[in-house]
Parts: structure tokens; C-alpha cells; sequence
């Protein structure tokens, strides 16, 4: 059970997930989850866990690639193609695993299937014409999905592209004035919609350093008001990792980490995407973007 | 669940695979729908359902569950060594509010009735539509300690390991529908919805619950295929392809107004249950003040899935009339244009949907 980030004896359970032949599955006994594998790539690098691990889950993720660049969450299912993002990121700082890469992120700039309604027909409250990313191809773009792409561009420096300047626009349209974010509608019927602490922290990680402090304000101030209650592993982490991007403190954060970690022994293990995330909140304490951009994954061997 | 353009027919690439699995799944669809229609045949005709009056979260609310399980015929012979899946509606939270969703005191109280005649197994799980966190979800409703108190197993449905099943519906373009694993390892699924009002179909009941049964890695947070596939023909597949055994209604503080997440709360003291559920719904919703014949997938579900005919419904524990409170619908929202029963035909079918 992984209780410790910095216990190397303890990531052996973040490592156990990679199951040989299978990949790196999201809860023991499951199937392979891309995304999971991402997520659990990106904690084994950050915490210096097996690079054995780390080598075979990339292999295998990139088994899954498709011959148009995307990484599905299945074979079976090839529309959802929102892991290919975190996949991007997975594999940066790995050369062998550069075109694979840079594939993916063909994928994602080309990616132009995603609906947008005719505007005089759309309800008020976000600007349907703007360009992002879905979670599945062929529907509208949301915040989560966006965000990830965000981040991927930004670790491969292309944040030049007309694409990613996009997504950057979505994600201010899509904040909620009164602060935060939730799936990605601000207003239904005239009300405006509540954030989700989740989705708060992705969307301020994904900005942390691309738009004005100020701009973000709210959003902050809302995240700071919800990180004393979450004791959930992914939103915790998240906050953690949000609020730590933007240079503002968390108090605690490594106690309220632990703490999500404990609660393993009560309600069993927890999956791969909340490991990973409570070890990337961690070791990542000026957020994910420096993590990314550091300098020892250049030319990682 | 509110996507601008919920009605658009998604569009798909079409490959060489794409075309073969369309083949196969349309051999499928032909035969599982076939056996769908078969089962819920026998489903439509007199279905009984149970209301029972429930004024606070704090009441016995086991002991109604097991005497609608009882006025229902489902007994310790119907339950006993099954494996049963309880699907609340956790779509969003609030802390500390109690209109939005399914509250954990009718949640506990289900697992206590089928745990006392003698289910193998009680299972809750959700696959929220709006929120990824599941764990969030679950201390947001206070459920969490619960599960751990009574040895239960919560499935996160929207990371689930994935099975698929062809659409017996046909009701839309998906030709077949990713489910959770967990629907392949159980014997009932139990919907247990909120009474509430809903922007888009007027009202959410036990059939749209059956959307938190869709797995958000496939569907996405909102399940924004489904709502580009047609929100009404969803349910209708939906319901058809996983057939489920069983509803109970939390309708002991529902929602009125702009539902199904920024409404008021509406005091209406109710569990209503039954094993048809477009009669369980259509009887809420005639307790709602909404007359089923006018919400389009009930009246489309009716002789297709079961009954929505007040004289094909046998009406158990409390009556509509005893328990019935006007929910409010909202002017500017289509969806609750016209739900109203035609003043003087509160309770009475409509046309058409008497046989």
C-alpha cells in the first residue's frame, strides 16, 4: 500500500500496478487503462521510482497508439480519445519515444471533429465557436479535456500554436464568474452553474503562468476555500497542485496528503489515477508545468 | 446535463471496421432487441406499484422499502443468493443538501431490505455525470464511512472495466453501448433516482437515472454522446439494453424547478417503487403534477418497455391523490412547456394509452 511518496519500499505499490503483459491497470485485478498508465509514469518519474516500471509502461502505451496518432481509452472504443494528451506528456523526455509523440500531438492539433452547434441556436452562457478539445470525438469541448491538452502543448512548447491559444480562450470563457469551473457550462437558463473541485484544479493548473493573476482570481479564491474540506485523493491532489502553481500556500499540504494515503487502510486500495496524483502533489510543489519544463528530463535516457 | 445541441445525431467516421462492426452489431441488435421487447412484453400489462409515505429522512425507511418489496411480490424467494447493484443518482453534489441526490438514508435502507431477505451480495454504484471524483462524490453524500460500517462495495461507473453490448433500443444512432463490467456480474440492477424536474425532458426519474449506468471514460463528463445522440432515445436504449429489474424513488425531498441540479428543494414524502418502471416514473410524475403522456420518453417507452397507463397500474400503499403536490415547472424552460394535465384529467390516461 502506498502510505509514503518518498518511501521508495512504498512506491513498490504505485510500480505493482504495471502488470507484465498487460500494462498499467487503473485497480488490481483490472484491465489496462491508458490513462492510468500516463498518470503512473508521470508519479514513478517524479518520486525516482523503477525506471524499468516506467520503460515498460511507455512500451505498452504506445502499443496502443493508432495509426492516426491517438491513444484510446480501448481498442474497442476509438472515439475516446482523450487520453492521448496525458500520453504526450507520459512520453516526454523519452527520444525513443519521440514520434510517437510527436504524433499524438498531430493528432491533437488536427483534431477538428469536435461540434460546435450553430451559435444562434445555442443557449447563452459559453461561446460555442471557440476551438477546444472533447473527451469524445464528434461532441462539444469541455474544460477537463481541454486542460490536458493545454498542458501537453505547454510541456512541448508549442503553446504558439493558433490551436492552443484556443484552448486557452475556452478555458477563461468556460470559468464560472463567481469563481472555479465545473464540466464546462458556466450558465443554463440565466443560473449560473456551480465549480467542482476537481475541475478547478485542472483548469488552474493548465493557466498557472499563461494569463494574469487576476484573471484567475475567483477561481483561486474558491480553491482555497473548498482545499480544507477535500479529503478525496484526486481533487485533494489537485487543489494542492493548482494552488502550489499559482505561489499560493496550502496549509499542510503533506499532512493532507498522508491523510488521503491513510485512508487506504479504511476503504482499500485506491486507484492508480489517485496514487499518482497524490504522488505528483508531492514531489511537484511549485505545481506540474516546472515539473515538466525541469531540466533533468531532457535527454532522460 | 445540459449540452447546447442535445437532439443532433452524432456523427461517425466511416471505415472499413466501423462498417463490420456496424454489421454485427446490427445482427444483434435484431436478436437482443427481439428478446428485450419479448421480456418487458409480459412486463405491460397491470404493473403494480408501490407508494409509500416517508415525511423524513430520518423515519424507518427500511421497513417501507421491505413493505413495497412485500406489496410488490418480491420477496425472500425473488432476492435470496442474488447479487444486486443499487444505482443512485450522485450527479452533482452540494454539501449538506438534500434535494439534488438520492439520499444515503433510502440508499441504506434498500441494502437493509434486500440484506434481510437474503441477497448474496448489495452493491452501490454510480457513474456521476458531472463530476470525475467519485470518491469526492461519495464523502460529499456522506457515504463514505457507511460503506466501510456496513461492509459494502461502492463501483465507480465510470471506471469500471468495460463490456459491450449491442443497442436494443434502436432508438438512436449507437449502434452498441459500453457498459461498466459490474452490469455482467450482478442479477439486479436497482435504479434509485431523485424525484426531480429536468431542463431538458421535463422530469428525471428511474429511467434517465440509468445514464449514471454509462461509463464517463466512454461518454464523457457531461455523457455528452448520449445528449448528441437524442437525450429521449438514449433513455429508451438505455433502459432496453440493461433492463433493469427494479425501481426505487427518493421522493422524500425532491426537486422542483430548474432541475435537475439548480432547483428547490420540494418536500413531497415519498418512496414510490416498482419492477415496471416506466410506471414507476409515470406515477411519479403524476404525484409531480406532470402528466407522463407529455414527457416524450415515457410516452414513448410506454408499450415498448411497460406501462404508463393510470388503468394499466395497480396502484399500491398510498394513493396519488393522498400524496400528490404540484412540482414547480418553469416558464422559460421548453421541456416544461405543456406538462400539465389538462385541467380536469389529473390522473386520468390519456387517449391512446388505455389499452
Amino acid at each position: 500500500m502506498l502510505l509514503d511518496p518518498n518511501d521508495k519500499w512504498h512506491l513498490r505499490a504505485l510500480e505493482e500496478r504495471y502488470v507484465e503483459g498487460v500494462g498499467v491497470v487503473n485497480r488490481p485485478g483490472g484491465s489496462f487503462r491508458p490513462d492510468a498508465a500516463c498518470w503512473a509514469i508521470l508519479a514513478l518519474r517524479a518520486a525516482g521510482g523503477d525506471a524499468r516500471v516506467v520503460e515498460n509502461a511507455r512500451r505498452l502505451l504506445a502499443d496502443t497508439q493508432t495509426q492516426d496518432g491517438r491513444v484510446p481509452v480501448s481498442a474497442e472504443q476509438p472515439d475516446a480519445y482523450w487520453p492521448t494528451a496525458l500520453a504526450v506528456l507520459a512520453w516526454h523526455g523519452a527520444p525513443q519515444y519521440q514520434e510517437s509523440q510527436a504524433r499524438a500531438l498531430q493528432f491533437l492539433l488536427e483534431c477538428a471533429e469536435v461540434k460546435t452547434p450553430d451559435p444562434s441556436e445555442a443557449l447563452p452562457g459559453h461561446d460555442v465557436t471557440i476551438k477546444g478539445w472533447a473527451w469524445i470525438a464528434g461532441t462539444h469541448p469541455w474544460v477537463e479535456p481541454t486542460a490536458y491538452v493545454i498542458l501537453a502543448l505547454r510541456a512541448c512548447g508549442r503553446m504558439t500554436h493558433w490551436r492552443a491559444q484556443g484552448g486557452v480562450h475556452l478555458l477563461l470563457d468556460r470559468q464560472l464568474p463567481s469563481g472555479g469551473w465545473n464540466y464546462g457550462n458556466t450558465f443554463t437558463f440565466g443560473t449560473e452553474s456551480r465549480p467542482t473541485a476537481e475541475t478547478t484544479g485542472i483548469g488552474l493548473q493548465a493557466l498557472a503562468g499563461l494569463t494574469p493573476k487576476d484573471s484567475v482570481k475567483n477561481s483561486i479564491a474558491y480553491m482555497q476555500s473548498e482545499v480544507a474540506l477535500l479529503h478525496a485523493p484526486i481533487s485533494l491532489a489537485w487543489a494542492i497542485l493548482a494552488l502550489h502553481a499559482w505561489q499560493e500556500t496550502v496549509d499542510r499540504p503533506q499532512e493532507r496528503i498522508l491523510q488521503a494515503l491513510a485512508r487506504q487502510k479504511k476503504f482499500g486500495p485506491h486507484n492508480t489515477v489517485s496514487l499518482s496524483l497524490l504522488t505528483l502533489a508531492w514531489h511537484c510543489r511549485t505545481g506540474l508545468v516546472d515539473f515538466f519544463e525541469r531540466a533533468d528530463w531532457q535527454g532522460e535516457k | 446535463m445540459s449540452d447546447p445541441h442535445p437532439d443532433n445525431p452524432s456523427s461517425r467516421r466511416i471505415t472499413r471496421r466501423a462498417l463490420l462492426v456496424d454489421a454485427l452489431a446490427a445482427t444483434g441488435i435484431g436478436v437482443a432487441g427481439a428478446l428485450a421487447v419479448d421480456r418487458f412484453r409480459h412486463r405491460r400489462r397491470r404493473a403494480a406499484v408501490f407508494i409509500g409515505k416517508a415525511p423524513s429522512y430520518s423515519m424507518d425507511l427500511a421497513s417501507i422499502i421491505e413493505a413495497g418489496l412485500g406489496q410488490l411480490g418480491i420477496g425472500s424467494g425473488e432476492v435470496r443468493g442474488k447479487r444486486i447493484l443499487l444505482k443512485p443518482n450522485f450527479v452533482e453534489t452540494v454539501r449538506g443538501a438534500l434535494h439534488i441526490c438520492t439520499q444515503p438514508e433510502v440508499v441504506f435502507a434498500a441494502v437493509e431490505a434486500f440484506r434481510k431477505l437474503g441477497a448474496a451480495e448489495v452493491l452501490i454504484g454510480e457513474g456521476s455525470g458531472h463530476c470525475p471524483d467519485a470518491m469526492r462524490i461519495i464523502d460529499e453524500v456522506r457515504l463514505a464511512e457507511s460503506l466501510v460500517e456496513q461492509k459494502l462495495r461502492f463501483v465507480d461507473l465510470n471506471n469500471d472495466d468495460l463490456i459491450v453490448r449491442p443497442n436494443a433500443g434502436g432508438r438512436t444512432s449507437l449502434r452498441a453501448l459500453a457498459l461498466p463490467a459490474t452490469v455482467d456480474q450482478v442479477d439486479w440492477i436497482v435504479s434509485m433516482p431523485k424525484m426531480k424536474t429536468h431542463h431538458w425532458v421535463g422530469a428525471t426519474l428511474s429511467m434517465k437515472n440509468l445514464f449514471g449506468m454509462m461509463p464517463g471514460i466512454v461518454y464523457g463528463w457531461p455523457k455528452n454522446v448520449l445528449h448528441w445522440a437524442g437525450i429521449e432515445g438514449c433513455v429508451l436504449d438505455i433502459n432496453q439494453t440493461v433492463q433493469p429489474h427494479l425501481a426505487i424513488i427518493d421522493g422524500i425531498v425532491g426537486m422542483e424547478g430548474d432541475g435537475p441540479i439548480m432547483g428547490t428543494p420540494k418536500p413531497t414524502g415519498v418512496i414510490v417503487m416498482g419492477t415496471n418502471l416506466p410506471a414507476v416514473d409515470a406515477t411519479a410524475a403524476r404525484i409531480m403534477g406532470i402528466d407522463p403522456t407529455k414527457v416524450a420518453y415515457l410516452r414513448n417507452a410506454h408499450g415498448r418497455l411497460g406501462t404508463i397507463a393510470l388503468d394499466e397500474i395497480v396502484q399500491r400503499g398510498e394513493t396519488i391523490a393522498s400524496v400528490q403536490t404540484d412540482y414547480q415547472l418553469v416558464d422559460f424552460i421548453p421541456a416544461h412547456r405543456g406538462l400539465r394535465p389538462a385541467r380536469g384529467s389529473r390522473a386520468i390516461p390519456a387517449p391512446g394509452l388505455s389499452s
